[in-house]
């Protein structure tokens, strides 16, 4: 299932770090998926695993606009509500903040026009996104819990709107292993300038043991804490350190047979020898061309910080990593409750041009099939004014990207009322979005569970927060 | 703009789903049943009477409806309401006959009028009466049945049960493990070697490695009598001050403790409460003082409520002592002090955190899911939750809110401090004269550096800047609000000023600079305390419907909780005698919970006794401390527990007793290794390993992985480095241009980034990478057990990270100066950093890494002495790798 131009089993040679023949070939097997204790799911490991059915897709990366993205500024057009601009409209609107009064319609300041073959509507400040239409999978009945930003961002990241879950991430890294046992299965990019305000909830493995878990790669100055020695060391130095330090584990291990975790560690160390070469060698941008730096925009001042992310987003699945997370800006920068039109100018001029760059170049390289993007917040907005040109949160409607893995390209998928205040259309919940993309790779949503608390938690929790599958935005359904 | 407002404390709330399959029968809020005057009948009667009897001047027939009083009297035709007694009030009655309210205005609806009547059958109470009102003709929410479970039961004392293996008996706890052990035709592994031993006990007791001379001298006196040497072992460790700091972590996790305020999410940000760090010294004074586990919960659940703080002439000790402990309340996430975040619903988000603190810290509860809804394993009514809640209402006002950063009391008496006011009054006020004279300095510098300083600015700016750079104090609203545009652009340093002043004015400068100091300097200080105390009049607390703070239903008095009490009605006995201008709501809990014969004080035993467990042995009885509830795991060895909660509370709640009893046991003595216990079952029937594949039953040690806290401070002792101080603020910590947290090291003192881990300032999210990959807790709440992962990003650490290296290369320097045998020093090594001497194999391993690294660096430009030096580094470095380092036998 390895796409990237150097394989696992190339990267190892390379990486060969004098361990001896033996413990190389027994790992080589180990990376193959051949091994003793395969099969079990719970087992304390991120070999890869199969999957309950098979799947188009292997990877996901999760583009996260904290804030909630504006979908009747960006992805719903509503003619009645541009027309209506200005006017106290009949239906009250649920506000969550003040300001809202008088329930004042605000249209949108921004234009939109058909794009692709499938002719999406998309507005003329996402002018990059617009020209990779064809590849999208629109959402416009996205729906969330909660008007406020924590809850509904803990809904997006884990189901439901309880701490203490795992993560999207933490599931498919549980339920699928990884394809590079020389990388974390899961990888969080967040803007080196800050964290959102999420901070590290999205990526948190909750009951699930923690090796689940999201990795925070840096996407600037070393990208992994502490990946390479404090100062440099003569050669063979670390070699030899770590051949003597293998000799003294291996002889502590026999007095503890059984004690997987010592077996763990040891293996521990050789990965992390490995990833000395491996993830320097994957996050080292400089081996990309002028135009790749070009597409995400990694030229330019204004779109490197976000750009930067999306490359290494790419590199990282490109090597096998199983799900990557990456954060547009640091705060909660979609979040336009004022001057709503310079933020969204500002905010996709930041984040536009790399968003489509990594679907375009995702689809140059053939990865786009089997890799899914995501992109969204963790709501939409509201249809009236506030403070003037502002929206307040809105749960109730939101738009919504997936593209690649198997999704319907050039397709959109729901709809909201004639201001986009409710989803009225198939509405798609964040349970629903859990099933849909699980299914894509070859994961069952409910069969994919976990012993909490006595209790076998299944990923979508389906019982109560009724996820379902949505075939209408697959391209094949294969087991619904 | 940005706004998060958090209302946490829905999602805090239920870590256990909202609905569940399986659930504890308990019937819906029995305190719904009965209708109050102000919350239900006055809304009624309002809409329908209070036109006629009521909102006049004269009311029809004299009669006013508008409050229960007032109905009694009633008017001419006599009382409109007689209490229990629907039928012969007019007020219900006139209603039922149809002759009220008068033709032409709405008749009231059926509710309504069952409603009305149901009310007068109860006496017609208000909120006021509502106290007294005991719902007769139900059934109680939580029977007897429900109190059949291990958790909730009284203490008592089982009997020891009779065993085989009599030589192995060392202490009561061993008869009741190896009893169950006997059942399974297992027993116990041999005893643990000396070297073994004392290297467990340390880590154990005192967090810190045995030294070299330590565990010679242990073994020198173990050949004389094994039993005296151990005692005399563990009494050195119990006694040692490192004790308190050990155990008051574990204390601190449960707690919830870290040294800042709020939540805590913005990295380079690090807001401190004033004095926060004392109660963190309480804990630790307290473990080591070996306070009574009852007393030591009292102080910290109502310390305020033991001392008249309020009328003090001045804080004695214990007063001081006292309100530090209630800083165990002010855990709890709190951003109230955030302006725009003190809601009603970020204040109740406080108060959920702390009872779910509270909960699962002391009484091993899962309380947070009876906010919402009654809780669906165990007997908590969602009554329960809010009588309990309505014992932190007078501290946690929700009406009457004392912000976060408004509420530190000062460590002196109210006296004192007015005397310190007093005093400070006149020179703050001469400070204020020259710190207006040293603006006006700083100005007119300023106004010579503006030419170079408008270079910055945008051209359109640059008028209206330059306009509105007057003198300090003359600056309009207007003014300040261009400037503060560009305040970063206008924003000047004390060189770049004193490069455009005269020789006169930089000394008019250094005058004032000195006058100001001087002042300062006779000013009187005090400092801070983060306490919990009543504020205001105790307010109404209510039950809120399905937990929605915008959903307040009825109001709740304080109490506890039924399934700890004899009864239902036993549960609102709570009432005290406090010292001081307080409710005692909390001093009523806090004996509740410590007084010997009740089930309350019986499950706080159990926790704590179980918390001890699982510290020494790895695992508790109950494995989950933090869930005694059904959903949690049952004890392993339920009669044990009970004997030694038992034992605990009838010989003075006293720690080290049990935990000296505990580390005496042949259980906690044994051998963790497989191959030891292999061995010993030879003649046995059951094989440990397919019996009891997990240990549960403790046929032999458990391996334990030195926690994030330890293993930094057990390298820090290797080295030789380690800063013994103890107490005082936390040592300062920082984050670098890579986004890497690192201890500020030489701040306060120089080696104060050498003192131990636990005065490090700790943080919710934002760890030194060290520390933070070894699974410190993740402090939302708090943290009853750590994780144990076992990921790369440790390897990496112990690998990479420069305090390891740099340590290496300190206690490399150290050995040199001890010994230029090169044997000797790999047996220094060994000694120092495992606690055991290198086995031969080990020494030739040893000592073909030294001859290869110092060839190594020697090739690499060092001289041989300094290589050979590096060499004995790295091998010091690769033993802080080993698992014989990271996981205690």
């Amino acid at each position: 299932m390895n796409i990237s131009g150097l394989t696992r089993r190339d990267m190892l040679r390379l990486s060969g770090l004098g361990f001896g023949s033996v413990a190389l070939s027994a790992l080589m097997q180990e990376e193959d998926g051949v091994s003793a204790s395969e099969g079990s799911r719970a087992a304390l490991s991120l070999r890869p695993r199969g999957t309950h059915f098979p799947a188009p897709a292997n990877a996901v990366i999760q583009l996260m606009m904290p804030g909630g993205p504006s979908h009747m500024d960006l992805f719903d057009p509503k003619p009645v509500l541009q027309k209506r601009d200005g006017e106290v409209y009949e239906i009250m609107i649920d506000a969550f903040q003040g300001g809202s009064d008088p329930n004042r319609l605000l249209g949108s300041p921004f234009r939109f026009r058909r794009h692709g073959r499938c002719g999406m509507d998309i507005s003329e400040v996402m002018p990059n996104l617009a020209t990779v239409a064809d590849e999208l999978c629109l959402i416009r009945s996205y729906v969330s819990v909660h008007n406020n930003h924590t809850e509904a961002i803990v809904n997006l990241a884990c189901g439901k709107m309880f701490i203490g879950r795992p993560t999207l991430g933490a599931w498919i890294s549980y339920g699928l292993g990884t394809e590079n046992q020389n990388l974390p299965a899961f990888v969080v990019l967040r803007d080196p300038d800050g964290y959102s305000v999420s901070g590290g909830l999205m990526s948190k493995s909750g009951w699930l043991p923690a090796l689940y878990g999201g990795t925070e790669f840096s996407s600037r100055g070393p990208a992994v804490t502490n990946l390479k020695p404090a100062d440099e060391l003569p050669a063979g130095v670390q070699r030899r350190g770590l051949e003597f330090l293998s000799k003294l584990n291996e002889k502590h291990r026999r007095r503890f047979r059984d004690e997987s975790e010592l077996e763990t560690r040891i293996r521990n160390y050789e990965l992390a020898a490995r990833m000395q070469m491996s993830a320097t060698h994957v996050l080292d941008l400089s081996r990309e061309t002028q135009a790749t730096k070009k597409l995400y925009g990694i030229d330019k001042p204004q779109t490197q910080n976000y750009g930067t992310r999306c490359l290494m987003a790419r590199r990282l699945i490109e090597s096998g990593v199983r799900f990557v997370q990456v954060f547009s800006r640091k705060g909660q920068t979609w979040d336009h409750h004022g001057g709503l039109k310079k933020g969204l100018e500002l905010e996709c001029l930041k984040t536009d041009l790399a968003t489509a760059g990594l679907i375009k170049d995702l689809k140059q390289r053939g990865l786009l099939d089997s890799t899914i993007v995501m992109w969204g917040g963790e709501f939409g907005r509201m249809p009236v004014a506030q403070r003037l040109d502002g929206r307040d949160h809105n749960k109730h409607a939101g738009s919504f990207i997936l593209a690649g893995g198997g999704f319907r390209r050039g397709f959109i998928y729901g709809a909201t009322d004639e201001v986009g205040y409710t989803a009225v259309e198939n509405p798609f919940s964040v349970p629903d979005m859990f099933a849909s993309i699980l299914h894509q790779l070859g994961l069952d949503h409910s069969e994919l569970s976990y012993e909490h608390a006595g209790r076998f938690e299944s990923a979508s929790d389906d019982v109560v927060t009724g996820a379902r599958i949505h075939p209408g935005i697959i391209d094949t359904p294969i087991h619904i | 703009m940005i706004c998060d407002l958090r209302v946490k404390w829905l999602i805090a709330l239920s870590l256990t789903p909202l609905c569940l399959s399986v659930g504890h029968p308990v019937a819906a809020d029995d305190e719904t049943a009965i209708p109050v005057f102000d919350l239900d009948v006055v809304h009624v009667v309002r809409r329908h009477c209070f036109k006629c009897h009521g909102e006049g001047d004269s009311p029809k027939g004299g009669l006013d409806l508008r409050d229960p009083g007032a109905m009694r009297r009633g008017g001419k035709h006599g009382p409109a309401l007689i209490d229990n007694a629907p039928l012969k009030s007019r007020l219900y009655k006139r209603i039922v006959d149809a002759s009220m309210p008068p033709e032409g205005h709405t008749r009231l609806t059926l509710d309504e009028r069952d409603l009305i009547r149901r009310w007068i059958e109860a006496g017609a109470p208000t909120v006021r009466d509502y106290d007294k009102l005991t719902p007769k003709s139900q059934s109680p929410l939580v029977s007897d049945d429900d109190r059949d479970y291990f958790a909730w039961k009284k203490l008592r004392r089982p009997e020891q049960p009779p065993v085989k293996a009599l030589d192995r008996m060392r202490t009561p706890v061993d008869a009741f493990v190896l009893a169950q052990l006997e059942e399974q035709g297992l027993r116990f592994a041999p005893d643990a070697d000396p070297t073994t031993l004392i290297r467990r006990l340390s880590f154990d007791l005192i967090g810190l490695p045995p030294n070299s001379e330590q565990v010679m001298a242990f073994e020198v006196r173990w050949k004389n009598d094994p039993d005296i040497a151990y005692r005399e072992l563990v009494n050195r460790l119990l006694h040692s001050p490192h004790f308190g700091v050990r155990w008051g972590r574990h204390w601190l996790d449960a707690a919830g403790y870290v040294d800042v305020c709020g939540s805590d999410e913005n990295a380079p940000l690090i807001r401190l409460p004033r004095g926060g760090w004392k109660y963190r010294d309480y804990v630790v004074k307290s473990l080591n003082d070996d306070k009574p586990y009852d007393r030591f919960l009292v102080q910290q659940i109502a310390g305020d409520e033991l001392v008249d703080w309020r009328n003090a002439d001045e804080f004695t000790p214990q007063v001081t002592e006292s309100l530090v402990a209630t800083g165990f309340l002010r855990t709890a996430i709190d951003d109230t002090d955030q302006g725009v975040l003190d809601l009603p619903s970020n204040r109740y988000a406080v108060l959920f955190d702390q009872m779910e603190i509270f909960g699962s810290c002391v009484l091993g509860l899962t309380l947070q899911c009876a906010g919402c809804h009654s809780h669906k394993f165990d007997p908590i009514p969602q009554r329960d939750y809010y009588r309990l809640m309505a014992n932190f209402t007078t501290a946690y006002n929700i009406e009457d809110w004392t912000r976060r950063d408004r509420r530190d009391l000062p460590d002196v008496s109210a006296k004192v401090k007015k005397d310190i006011d007093e005093h400070n009054e006149p020179l703050d006020r001469r400070i204020e004269k020259l710190q207006k004279q040293l603006n006006r300095l700083e100005w007119s510098a300023d106004v010579r550096l503006l030419p170079r300083l408008l270079e910055k600015i945008p051209e359109v700016d640059r008028k209206a800047v330059k306009k509105a750079f007057g003198p300090p104090e003359g600056r309009s609203a207007e003014d300040k609000r261009i400037l503060g545009n560009y305040a970063q652009e206008l924003a000047t340093t004390e060189e770049e000023r004193d490069g455009v002043r005269t020789e006169e004015e930089r000394e008019r400068v250094k005058q004032l600079d000195q006058q100001v100091k001087q002042i300062s300097s006779g000013k009187r200080n005090h400092g801070w305390i983060q306490a919990l105390y009543d504020t205001g009049r105790p307010p109404t607390t209510r039950f809120l419907i399905r937990g929605e703070v915008s959903r307040p239903g009825r109001p709740v008095r304080n109490g506890f909780l039924a399934v700890l009490c004899e009864s239902d009605a036993a549960a609102l006995q709570a009432e005290s005698k406090p010292v001081g201008e307080t409710s005692g709501r909390r001093l009523a809990l806090a004996r509740w919970l410590t007084n010997p014969d009740s089930a309350a004080a019986a499950l706080a035993a159990r926790v704590q006794v179980n918390r001890v467990w699982h510290h020494l042995f790895g695992r508790g009885i109950v494995a989950t401390p933090g869930n005694f509830g059904l959903s949690g795991s049952g004890p392993t060895h339920p009669q044990l527990l009970d004997w030694l909660a038992n034992d605990f509370v009838r010989n003075g709640w006293k720690m080290k007793r049990t935990i000296r009893m505990l580390v005496s046991s042949t259980a906690y003595r044994q051998s963790s290794s497989i191959t030891d216990s292999a061995a010993s079952r030879k003649s046995e029937i059951g094989n440990p390993k397919s019996v009891d594949p997990e240990n549960h039953l403790l046929w032999r040690m458990r391996l334990k992985r030195l926690e994030s806290e330890i293993i930094r401070d057990a390298i820090l002792c290797a080295s030789g480095k380690l800063d013994e101080t103890r107490d005082g603020p936390p040592v300062p910590i920082e984050q670098t241009d890579d986004t890497i947290i690192r201890i500020v090291e030489g701040d306060p003192t120089p080696t104060s980034h050498f003192r131990r881990s636990l005065y490090i300032l700790s943080r919710r999210n934002y760890h030194v990478p060290l520390l933070g990959v070894f699974d410190p807790p993740a402090i939302t709440t708090n943290c009853t057990i750590r994780d144990r992962s076992t990921v790369v990003l440790q390897s990496l650490a112990l690998l990479n990270d420069r305090f390891v290296t740099t340590h290496a290369e300190f206690l490399a320097q150290r050995i040199k100066e001890k010994t230029g045998n090169r044997d000797e020093q790999i047996r220094l090594a060994f000694q120092t950093i495992l606690s055991r001497p290198p086995a031969v194999d080990e020494l030739v391993w040893s000592s073909e890494l030294l001859n290869d690294q110092s060839q190594a660096y020697a090739g690499s430009a060092a001289e041989p002495p300094e290589a050979a030096l590096k060499a004995l580094a790295s091998l010091c470095h690769m033993l802080f790798n080993s698992n014989n380092f990271l996981y205690l036998e």
